[in-house]
């Protein structure tokens, strides 16, 4: 038997073992702004409530996500809501201007987790006062959406009007708003694609599935904030 | 040709000396520096600890000013809170900090007790923003606390893993102690 032969597969296997050791999967990883593991929103709602959230993530950068969740047992909805928030880094690094707002079904509770650099506009009186004006009547009367909406707008203005941050606008300046590249740019990248593809007929583009599928269909990439607790927390 | 040969592999073989004791010196400053770092990530976190702390104690007046209005509260509970809040500004070492918190939270915890018995108390706005302050407060120590125990433990696993365990024993790292709050199961 070749050693040569045997590397890769050994390789891989290290890969993966690595991989697995490191993966923390018991928190749930935010794809995009609203993660809904339950089923309580239809996918238009959903796209309502991350209206929102793009509204608020472009004119300052601050980063909303909303979970919905059957359990966050055995840890509890409080340290729930931290790990995950840190797992995910919602808000900008440095920054930490991220916000999820967790809602957990069978526990009948929810948890606004409000990252280190939002403290100071959203102060946990604050953040109270808008999730029993705005959630908890709706929740009461299982209306998810309603309750989600209010409280992800009433949070949404409260960044918008108090808050600066760094606007992340998507009227850029380049042809397609999700790839940073200027028109000249893509040509060129398009350009070598094709090329690359006639000389190698065709088998750089099983190198390009390879890779694309670790991005998974462009998901969020959250900024890497960091929250310590504050927020507030409640059942209905 | 043998003398040629021997005189190659002694240089060689300085230099694979050479190369080690350098990897080895490289190593020794690396993993120092790594636990002087964790060290100070330990004891930044202490700080960030005892500045919710801090943040507790500074709610204190204003929740017996604000609470002392409605008769719900016991006067007592009320009385205890503040000579505890005294009894921290006057106590000088950590151990006594800690020990002033832990009776400061059986009162507080009365404290949301009772508000959650009153459904009264919950519909007026300064009470109940005052509750959210204070279990918000609550929340944020024991996150800080939480990450504080995170750092002593990968501070302690290196310090006690070979090989750096002799980096430890010559710069005289010492295994830092865990944060206990008094209703936590202790650490395994």
């Amino acid at each position: 038997m070749n050693m040569r032969a045997l590397a890769a597969p050994a390789l891989v296997l290290l890969a993966l073992v690595l991989s697995q050791g490191t993966a923390s999967a018991e928190y749930p990883t935010l794809v995009y702004y609203v993660t809904d593991q339950v089923g309580v929103l239809t996918s238009s709602e959903e796209f309502d409530i991350q209206s929102v959230c793009v509204e608020v993530y472009e004119q300052t950068g601050a980063e909303i996500a909303v979970l919905v969740v059957n359990t966050t047992l055995p840890d509890g909805i409080d340290m729930f809501a931290v790990k995950t928030f840190e797992q995910n880094g919602l808000g900008q690094e440095g920054e930490d201007d991220g916000l999820l707002i967790l809602v957990s079904v069978e526990e009948n509770a929810w948890r606004i987790e409000v990252g280190y650099g939002l403290e100071g506009i959203l102060p946990d009186s604050k953040v109270g006062d808008i999730v029993t004006a705005n959630l908890v009547p709706y929740l009461a009367v299982s209306d998810y959406y309603s309750g989600l909406y209010y409280t992800t707008y009433a949070v949404g203005l409260e960044i918008v009007t108090n808050y600066s941050g760094t606007p992340h606008t998507s009227e850029s300046q380049y042809p397609i708003p999700w790839i940073p590249l200027k028109t000249w740019q893509l040509a060129v990248v398009i350009g070598a694609i094709v090329v690359l593809g006639v000389l190698t007929k065709g088998r750089a583009f099983l190198l390009w599935m390879l890779f694309s599928r670790n991005w998974g269909g462009g998901g969020k990439n959250w900024g890497g904030g960091r929250s310590g607790g504050g927020g507030a927390r409640g059942r209905w | 040709m043998a003398l040629a040969n021997k005189k190659l592999y002694t240089i060689t073989a300085l230099i694979v000396i050479l190369a080690i004791a350098l990897a080895t010196v490289a190593w020794l400053v690396l993993t120092y520096n790594s636990l002087v770092r964790e060290n100070e990530k330990v004891d930044s976190q202490w700080a960030q600890v005892q500045n919710q702390y801090q943040r507790k104690i500074d709610l204190i007046p204003t929740l017996v000013s604000t609470v002392g209005a409605y008769q719900q509260f016991e006067a007592s509970t009320l009385t205890n809170i503040t000579q505890l809040r005294t009894q921290w500004m006057n106590a000088t070492t950590t151990e006594d900090q800690v020990n002033v918190t832990n009776q400061l939270d059986s009162q507080l915890a009365t404290i949301i007790v009772t508000y959650e018995n009153y459904p009264e108390l919950q519909s007026i706005t300064a009470v109940r923003d005052l509750i959210y302050e204070l279990t918000g407060t609550e929340n944020r120590i024991s996150v800080e606390r939480m990450r504080y125990n995170e750092y002593v433990q990968d501070f302690n696993a290196h310090i006690k893993s070979f090989p750096a365990s002799f980096v430890a024993g010559w710069g005289d790292f010492e295994e830092r102690e865990y944060y206990q709050s008094p209703n936590a199961p202790p650490p395994p």
